[in-house]
């Protein structure tokens, strides 16, 4: 390993693999754990502003719109000039101030209003008391004018009368200057004297008439703007003028000659008088007027201090509830700052992990080692039993590399076995077929030289010692063939598979007892040529060697499909037993007496050992139970690459 | 060291190319004579049990003689003390015998034998297998050599 835990604490892969797990999987779980922390106070954000903010700053809104009702309603109050209106006025502020209380209530109880509820509880109760209490002054205000305009009424009615009788005095006094001569004539019985009076007091009684006329109805216009002097300071300047003018009228009229009119003048200007300066005059009653109104103004302002109150107090709250609205947004944009903030670090940190565990873990530690582990397993196998792996370490790759050397070594010994056993049975063969070749050549020799001079017994048994020596010859001979097996290196070949067959047909059955036919397609094929020659070699020389008749019939066919040859060698013999299908291809394992038939029981190992170094199978079909013949089917390995054509070697 | 002459009838009288065998097998001998005979080859016959007999024969001793030339040696590969590649490897160092005309005569048909053989110049390779008359054959083949071809002396 080129990297290992500081702490020589080196676990096991799958451990390690976990804890590379267990750590996105952490840091995922940390992530989340603080995703939902800030969705909470995300959450609790949302809700105060639901549940305290809002419902405050609709609250105040409602209020300062009732308010602001109110106010006109009051307003309204102050601009009436007829009495009629005031129930439905007081009905509607009744109304008004019922659903002011109410949202000063709600508004009272609402989130962050504690403090100034009972404030604003006090203040609307004084508004209440208050509104009424002005509303009432409004009402005795409006019906005092009214009574004052029926005392103006009555003094301007007066007024007329008076000026009527005037104008009637002023009239006759017209009528008797008229009457009168305009210039004395001599000899009249009115002298010039008596004249000169009669117009200077016309004149006078003109004069007289004319100032009280002024002042009479001066007097009426005066009174008449009684009802509509504001202050007291005025009402006083008016009252003397009106005493001023009021005397001075009276000395008039005891001026004027004493006439039924001018007692009527007389009466008016009393009865004037009282209407006037009377304890229920229109002085008086304008002083209440003052007084009332007075009270009023008093009222009025008294109304506006606690609704002032309630306003600011409604405000503050409104901002209060605004600015916890402002707080709100800047905290949901922190919290979503925040939560993509995290979502980022979790990201990245989680594909640091990843990408960390895999350089580390995956990479250096797992699949590298891995790498080289494979290489070194395909290296042992592809038959390098000496090569030495170099993965070390305690976890399962470390097991690994250690069983593998396990294996190599047995691989190493197993091939030392090997080619001590071959080398061994090749020397054995080799060399115990010296001895054998000398024994042969002196049997023949003895039977040469001798042979005549032996008896029947003797001679039998010399052909018997050649035949034993015959048999130990092909034994061996066949021992070294299926111990070379796969040693030496065959050759691909262009195979005549028709002239092959033709050809071992000549060598086995020289006399042409059987009919040998091959069947094979005319293309040319190409195979391991040596080792199928061998095979034919064995296979028809079986078939004539366990024919049971004197004739025969062996046919070979071959086919080709999928990079194979199948070959099939058919013969018309007695056929095997399917008991003993499996035998025959086992060493040493004959199916008749050898004296019957030669065989060293080798020859059909030998074709199985070397059909399955080639990547083959041979297969056998016979049943003589239902019909005669065998069929032995065998193939190997297909050529695509025709080389040069060789020779078929014999 | 053998001298053996065939004293049948008939005898065909040759040149007087000398036979040696080299072989340590005395019943691989006895086939040996026995063909020669059958093919009526008379030259004369030495026989030598390994390379070094061999050599002692060919390059001679205190008290004998070298063979003279010319002759033809069969040669076994397997022998004791030296055995056949020796012999040769000694005999084409020796400038006097490096001409030498060799068949090896051997039960071994491994190719590394056959080529390390044939780089020292052998005649040629013979392989003593199991069927009769192919060593008769061989035999027949080296007197008729022996006939034809000039030896070198």
């Amino acid at each position: 390993m080129t990297w290992s835990f500081p702490w020589h604490f080196a676990p096991r892969i799958v451990t390690r693999l976990r804890l590379v797990f267990l750590l996105i999987a952490a840091v995922l779980g940390l992530s989340v754990a603080i995703g939902l922390v800030q969705m909470r106070s995300l959450d609790r954000n949302v809700a105060h502003l639901t549940q305290g903010s809002v419902p405050v700053l609709v609250a105040a809104r409602h209020v300062e719109s009732s308010l602001k009702n109110l106010l006109l309603s009051l307003q309204e109050a102050s601009s009436l000039q007829k009495p009629d209106a005031m129930p439905s006025l007081q009905a509607r502020v009744d109304r008004q101030l019922e659903t002011l209380s109410q949202r000063i209530l709600i508004l009272g109880g609402s989130h962050g209003a504690e403090n100034v509820g009972p404030d604003m509880h006090d203040a609307m109760v004084e508004i209440i008391g208050t509104a009424h209490a002005a509303l009432s002054t409004r009402a005795q205000v409006l019906s005092q004018k009214t009574s004052l305009d029926q005392h103006g009424q009555k003094i301007l009615d007066i007024r007329a009368k008076s000026l009527r009788v005037l104008e009637n005095l002023a009239y006759q006094n017209v009528r008797r200057t008229d009457s009168l001569p305009v210039t004395a004539r001599p000899g009249a019985s009115v002298d010039s004297d008596a004249l000169e009076r009669a117009y200077f007091e016309t004149l006078a009684l003109a004069t007289a008439l004319t100032e009280l006329t002024v002042q009479i109805e001066t007097v009426g216009d005066l009174a008449a703007r009684l009802p509509d002097v504001a202050d007291a300071r005025a009402l006083e300047r008016i009252q003397e003028a009106l005493r001023f003018r009021m005397r001075s009228i009276t000395v008039q009229i005891a001026q004027l000659p004493p006439t039924e009119a001018r007692t009527n003048l007389a009466q008016h200007v009393i009865d004037l008088r009282s209407l006037i300066f009377g304890s229920d005059g229109l002085v008086n009653g304008v002083k209440q007027l003052q007084a009332h109104r007075a009270t009023l103004a008093m009222q009025e302002q008294a109304q506006r201090q606690p609704i002032q109150r309630i306003s600011s107090r409604a405000r503050a709250l409104t901002d209060t509830a605004e600015m916890d609205v402002i707080a709100a947004r800047v905290n949901l944009a922190q919290v979503s700052d925040h939560i993509m903030a995290i979502m980022a670090l979790a990201a990245l940190s989680t594909m640091a992990a990843i990408v960390g565990a895999s350089i580390w873990v995956v990479e250096r530690q797992i699949n590298r080692r891995m790498a080289r582990l494979t290489d070194s397993v395909l290296t042992i196998a592809n038959g390098d039993t000496t090569h030495r792996t170099t993965v070390t370490g305690a976890d399962e790759l470390g097991d690994m590399a250690r069983a593998l050397d396990v294996f190599r070594m047995t691989a190493e010994e197993l091939s030392r076995s090997n080619a001590e056993l071959e080398k061994f049975a090749y020397v054995a063969a080799h060399d115990l077929r010296s001895p054998l070749r000398a024994i042969q050549d002196l049997a023949q020799w003895t039977i040469e030289d001798e042979e005549t001079r032996f008896s029947q017994a003797s001679q039998r048994n010399m052909r018997l010692l050649q035949r034993r020596i015959t048999r130990m010859n092909t034994l061996l001979s066949d021992l070294l063939d299926y111990s070379r097996i796969g040693k030496e290196g065959a050759d691909l070949a262009q195979i005549d598979l028709v002239a092959m067959v033709a050809d071992l047909g000549g060598m086995l059955d020289p006399e042409d007892r059987f009919t040998l036919t091959c069947e094979a397609t005319d293309t040319p094929l190409a195979s391991y040529a040596v080792p199928l020659h061998h095979i034919l070699l064995n296979l028809i020389g079986n078939a004539i060697k366990h024919h049971d008749r004197a004739r025969g019939r062996i046919t070979v066919s071959a086919h080709m499909h999928a990079a194979r040859l199948t070959v099939r060698v058919t013969d018309d013999g007695p056929g095997i037993n399917p008991r003993y299908h499996a035998r025959i291809f086992e060493l040493f394992k004959t199916l008749r007496p050898r004296d019957e038939v030669e065989g060293s029981g080798l020859g059909l190992a030998i074709i199985a050992k070397l059909v399955a170094h080639y990547g083959g199978t041979v297969q056998v079909a016979s049943d003589p139970a239902t019909k005669r013949g065998s069929t032995f089917t065998f193939d190997l390995p297909l050529a695509k690459v025709v080389p040069a054509p060789l020779p078929v070697a014999a | 060291m053998k001298d053996l002459r065939s004293g049948q009838r008939g005898r065909i009288d040759t040149n007087t190319v000398q036979f040696v065998i080299v072989d340590d097998d005395e019943v691989s001998v006895m086939a040996i004579m026995r063909a020669l005979r059958k093919l009526r080859i008379v030259n004369p016959v030495h026989v030598a049990r390994d390379g070094q007999e061999a050599l002692d024969l060919l390059r001679g001793k205190p008290d004998a003689p070298r063979l003279p030339k010319p002759y033809i040696i069969t040669l076994d590969l397997n022998m004791p003390r030296m055995d056949g590649l020796e012999f040769l490897e000694e005999v084409r160092n020796d400038p006097d015998l490096q001409n030498t005309v060799i068949f090896v005569l051997s039960t071994s048909d491994a190719p590394n034998d056959v080529a390390a053989a044939y780089r020292a110049n052998i005649a040629g390779y013979v392989v003593k297998d199991d069927l009769g008359d192919s060593l008769e054959r061989a035999l027949d083949m080296i007197g008729a050599f022996s006939r034809l071809i000039e030896l070198p002396s």
